[in-house]
């Protein structure tokens, strides 16, 4: 079934209400933590895409595709780039570099590719002196359907 | 009796350090404003300080205690209303001047600044060092080190012996035997040593900023106990999520890609400590520096590690959480149960430049 009409019938599905965005993959899944969604945009606690395809992938192939994707995510407003690369957890975590600073604190984005075969988003808020907390991303529809799209083609 | 001169310098030094004891938290927290002079001495620039210099007065011949007037008379302003040709300037003055004080006199100036109380040096009899100190009197020596109150007295002696010596008109003329020379003699005096092991996390998530609050905080904490021992080591582990013993320069210029494994520096440090520095003859200082952004299941090892083989060898354990761009991460609050049952262990959030001075007096305010 294609991507985005999938996209489309969860997105008709959760707004108003908000929950849980589920979309089956051929080889995985799409699940995003969305406590707001109306017909322009969502709050996004966090979205996580599954495949199989990365089970046993090594650590160069992580870091590829971390690459990949900060050359894909151009429009959040924050360019990510790969920060470490943990050969032993096989994990390669991204951020927003630079973060967003506002008066209040800063914000970015952090995803995680791990080698069982995933990708997270979560976007954090760090106030001077607090430990981070996960806050929602604000995207629009259309922002929203192509980062899932870009996700899931980067673990392809 | 101090000469004029002697007075007048010792004031202005005194001066000196007034002014740069009332900067200290500003130097304390912008390090890079302190430069090294060799191995005892740093430069620091202290603004606004008058430096001493003559006077002349407004005209020739006219100054102080010359011309017409009688004695006791004030003495009025000279002539002239003062103007002068050419609009003031628009710029601010720089009157900035770069002074030497010595290692010593910064630590014990940090130490009144923090209210640092003195370090008791756990039992450490087993090392001792031979020094020379001059504390004898010889017959021969070379003639800078000649003791010339012992050499007139002996000729004193001599000459009284002789009968040469006339009390109404004292005249002492040593001769070669009368000479006497200042000479040293060993000793060994024990000797309290101490290594500080410098471990800092150089993984991605470190940025410049933070290593250079790294490197601002070990020059002091440096200073401070260099002047507390008579002998100090440094060494310096850096890790991401492997870790390696380094030089000093490549401690605070390295940058690595790798994940987060504070337990890779501990386990460098216990091999460190056990190859090197024996607990029962050295004081041992461990200062780690992270972001706290721990990987995985890597704070369970680290801890044990530090409980079982680094805690039990240690006068100090400090951690300094250094926040990065992206906040704080968890492995101070890992800590926090250890630091509860151990007083020898310290952590401190470090947020910003600002936060150097109040994390160096946690650090160093325990006198361990």
């Amino acid at each position: 079934m294609n991507l985005q009409t999938e996209l489309d019938r969860e997105w008709r599905r959760l707004q108003g209400v908000g929950g849980t965005l589920q979309v089956s993959l051929d080889d995985g899944e799409v699940r995003g933590e969305l406590p707001v969604v109306d017909r322009v945009g969502c709050e996004t606690r966090s979205l996580l895409v599954s495949s199989q395809s990365l089970a046993g992938a090594s650590t160069d192939r992580l870091a590829r595709i971390g690459d990949d994707l900060a050359a894909r995510l151009t429009y959040l407003l924050e360019p990510l780039r790969v920060v470490e690369v943990d050969g032993q957890a096989q994990v390669v975590q991204m951020r927003s570099v630079p973060p967003s600073a506002t008066p209040a604190g800063r914000s970015y984005f952090e995803v995680l590719v791990r080698a069982g075969g995933e990708i997270e988003l979560v976007r954090y808020a760090v106030t001077p002196g607090q430990p981070r907390s996960p806050v929602p991303a604000l995207f629009t529809r259309e922002v929203f359907f192509r980062l899932v799209e870009d996700l899931v083609e980067a673990l392809a | 009796m101090a000469m004029k001169i002697e007075r007048d310098q010792q004031r202005f030094r005194d001066i000196v350090r007034g002014r740069v004891r009332e900067n200290l938290r500003r130097y304390v927290t912008h390090g890079e404003m302190i430069g090294r002079k060799g191995r005892d001495l740093v430069s620091i620039p202290v603004p606004q300080l008058d430096i001493p210099r003559f006077r002349y007065g407004n005209k020739g011949g006219q100054g102080v205690g010359q011309g017409d007037g009688e004695i006791g008379q004030p003495i009025g302003p000279g002539e002239g209303d003062g103007s002068g040709a050419g609009p003031a300037g628009d710029q601010p003055g720089a009157h900035v001047l770069e002074v030497d004080i010595t290692l010593d006199e910064l630590a014990d100036m940090l130490g009144d600044e923090l209210e640092l109380p003195r370090i008791e040096p756990k039992g450490q009899a087993n090392l001792t060092q031979e020094k020379a100190r001059y504390k004898s009197i010889r017959r021969v020596g070379p003639e800078s080190l000649r003791h010339f109150k012992r050499t007139y007295v002996e000729a004193l002696r001599r000459q009284i012996s002789e009968g040469s010596y006339v009390s109404e008109r004292p005249r002492v003329v040593p001769i070669k035997e009368d000479r006497r020379y200042r000479s040293w003699e060993r000793e060994q005096e024990p000797q309290a040593s101490a290594v500080i092991i410098y471990m800092m996390d150089v993984s991605g998530s470190m940025t410049d900023e933070q290593k250079q609050i790294v490197r601002t905080e070990a020059f002091w904490i440096d200073t401070w106990l260099r002047k507390q021992y008579s002998s100090i080591e440094r060494r310096y582990i850096i890790h991401d999520a492997a870790a390696k013993e380094v030089d000093e320069e490549t401690f605070y210029h390295t940058r690595e890609s790798g994940g987060t494994r504070i337990s890779s520096a501990y386990e460098v440090a216990r091999h460190l400590v056990e190859r090197e520095f024996p607990a029962e003859v050295w004081n041992i200082y461990f200062f780690q520096f992270s972001d706290g952004d721990n990987w995985g299941e890597d704070n369970r090892s680290a801890l044990t590690i530090l409980r079982e083989s680094l805690l039990p060898l240690a006068n100090l354990f400090c951690y300094g959480q250094v926040e990065s761009p992206y906040g704080s991460g968890e492995f101070i609050r890992s800590l926090e149960p250890i630091a509860e049952e151990h007083d020898h262990v310290i952590l401190s959030v470090i947020e910003d430049r600002d936060g150097i001075y109040d994390s160096i007096k946690a650090f160093l305010g325990k006198g361990k």
